[in-house]
């Protein structure tokens, strides 16, 4: 088992509906009724992707926004189905898309933190005796029982990846979010995803900021218009990148 | 070293055994999130659950005020008779209702997360599950005042823990259905509201499953409802589960009702049994329903 991928991306295509509307039953009653066979329209943001990452690996996602990046980490983290194709994850699975996902505002910090780590996988046992640690790492021990709605947006980040972390997932997945945080906070980020990876997870980190991702990552997948352009080490793949930005008429 | 969970996502959605058993090793989250409901809604209020008593309360005693203003020779303790039914009418109507926003009002989390998308109507179901069982210990006190509690049988009570779980199966899987439906035509929530207000003169509240018996017995004038509908008026009107579920809760508390035009009716095992069936027909399409769309919901969000 342990020499098996962490991850296994098949030929993975995703596409989406258009919605053009909120749609009521007023509505769809109408267009049945106007218009009965209406094709539905679809979106492909990811064209047949394959890529395996081993465990213990690192691998960091860059593209341009709307590339498919967040809708990889969406799919790995099990919150959509893919339209075809297949993908396996073996292990426990940590997810840090959004700031303070799955936390309510009105609830205090312990009692979100209980929460999210449950939903990370652990019992409830397990995430009231890792609370301690939790809000000692994320540096709110003295704000424990202050609601969330409350904190500024780098404590409820400091929060969130702070649960993660104890949670010990086996396959982290990262959005974007940590950029959030000041440079002392993201430094000790580092510090726990490379921790965390010496004990053997593995670690999928999607972002813009280049610098981060060399020194996280060990492999690095550019996505371009749902497409892998390009995969390698940080040190082939991220100059490669450099320059196509630079020359990219969008981004100038 | 345990052996890692293994999650294949593809395009055919995971069936029925594994959704389940997912659900079960999530069994901790569908408590936490309900305990972290019921504090969510009464950490600000003075009165806490009693507002969720208020409703059902004043509709009791306001009924039982037009019934003794009105009706000449009324059934006696008729408050008592209707108290069981109407909190019961109450966990249908207020679950169900929730339930439509139950995966709206979650939609950030949803979009981020992955647990079980079935745990945000259960959750639903749980709270309000809460509040049954506080507006049933008071009932209890209420007979007791009215000294027609305990009667002869005390552990015939116990039949009602046998029609709750129906109950359940009847809200869950109406619930599951209208949460995902409600994501995808925005609003369906009314329909349910407007459907939950003309139930109500569908169901034993205003009246007893006995004076429907009695209209039975009442020539209709009309051949086709003679024929067809008046024999079998009282069997056609409890096959509404909404109904069989409102007596069963009567028949299961509380002694036979006196001065009604017709002998009161006995607790039926039948009734329980059919009834039964009903619920989980109603679980297993509320299942399909949210199985077929949840993933779709998802994306909609």
């Amino acid at each position: 088992m342990h020499d098996l991928p962490a991850i296994e991306v098949q030929q993975v295509a995703k596409s989406f509906r258009v919605v053009h509307q909120s749609s009521t039953l007023k509505r769809a009653a109408l267009d049945l009724l106007r218009n009965p066979r209406r094709r539905v329209d679809r979106v492909p943001i990811l064209h047949e992707v394959s890529f395996n990452v081993a465990r213990g690996e690192a691998v960091g996602v860059i593209g341009r926004n709307g590339s498919g990046k967040s809708t990889i980490l969406t799919l790995l983290a099990g919150i959509y189905r893919p339209t075809s194709g297949r993908i396996i994850v073996r292990g426990r699975i940590g997810t840090l898309l959004d700031l303070g996902a799955g936390m309510h505002p009105d609830v205090t910090a312990e009692d979100n933190a209980v929460v999210a780590a449950m939903i990370c996988g652990l019992s409830r046992r397990e995430a009231v005796d890792r609370l301690p640690a939790i809000l000692r790492f994320a540096g709110l021990e003295a704000v424990a029982d202050t609601q969330v709605k409350h904190f500024s947006s780098g404590m409820i980040l400091r929060l969130g990846f702070s649960v993660v972390i104890q949670a010990r997932p086996d396959v982290l997945l990262v959005d974007e979010v940590l950029a959030v945080g000041d440079e002392g906070f993201q430094q000790r980020c580092r510090a726990s995803i490379a921790e965390l990876r010496a004990s053997g997870s593995t670690v999928v980190f999607v972002s813009h900021d280049l610098d981060s991702i060399a020194e996280v990552c060990d492999r690095v997948l550019w996505l371009d218009a749902g497409r892998i352009r390009l995969a390698g080490t940080a040190a082939q793949v991220l100059p490669e990148y450099r320059v196509a930005m630079r020359d990219d008429p969008v981004s100038r | 070293m345990a052996e890692l969970p293994v999650m294949i996502n593809d395009s055919r959605p995971p069936g029925l055994r594994e959704t389940l058993a997912e659900i079960w090793a999530r069994r901790e989250l569908v408590l936490q999130f309900t305990r972290r409901s019921v504090q969510l809604r009464y950490k600000n209020s003075l009165l806490g659950v009693i507002w969720s008593l208020a409703p059902p309360l004043l509709f009791i005693f306001t009924i039982t005020v037009v019934r003794k203003l009105f009706l000449r020779q009324d059934v006696p303790n008729y408050s008592a008779y209707l108290m069981p039914a109407m909190f019961a009418w109450t966990f249908f109507t207020t679950t169900i209702t929730e339930s439509c926003s139950a995966l709206l009002e979650n939609a950030a989390m949803v979009r981020r997360i992955y647990f079980p998308r079935e745990v945000l109507p259960l959750t639903v179901l749980g709270i309000n599950l809460v509040h049954l069982l506080i507006a049933l210990a008071i009932s209890v006190f209420y007979f007791m005042a009215l000294r027609i509690f305990p009667w002869q049988v005390d552990w015939e009570v116990l039949r009602l823990l046998l029609v709750i779980p129906a109950q359940c199966c009847i809200i869950l899987g109406i619930g599951l259905a209208v949460s995902a439906i409600n994501v995808l035509y925005e609003d369906v929530k009314y329909l349910v509201t407007v459907a939950v207000q003309l139930l109500l003169y569908a169901v034993p509240l205003l009246y007893l499953i006995e004076n429907v018996a009695s209209a039975a017995q009442r020539p209709w004038g009309n051949a086709f409802a003679e024929a067809w509908i008046r024999p079998h008026l009282v069997e056609l009107y409890l096959l509404n589960p909404f109904c069989a579920i409102l007596v069963l809760y009567q028949k299961a508390l509380l002694p036979p009702v006196q001065g009604t035009p017709v002998p009161a009716l006995p607790w039926s095992w039948g009734l329980l049994a059919q009834t039964w069936l009903i619920a989980l027909g109603i679980l297993w399409l509320g299942y399909l329903i949210f199985q077929r769309t949840k993933w779709t919901v998802v994306e909609r969000l």
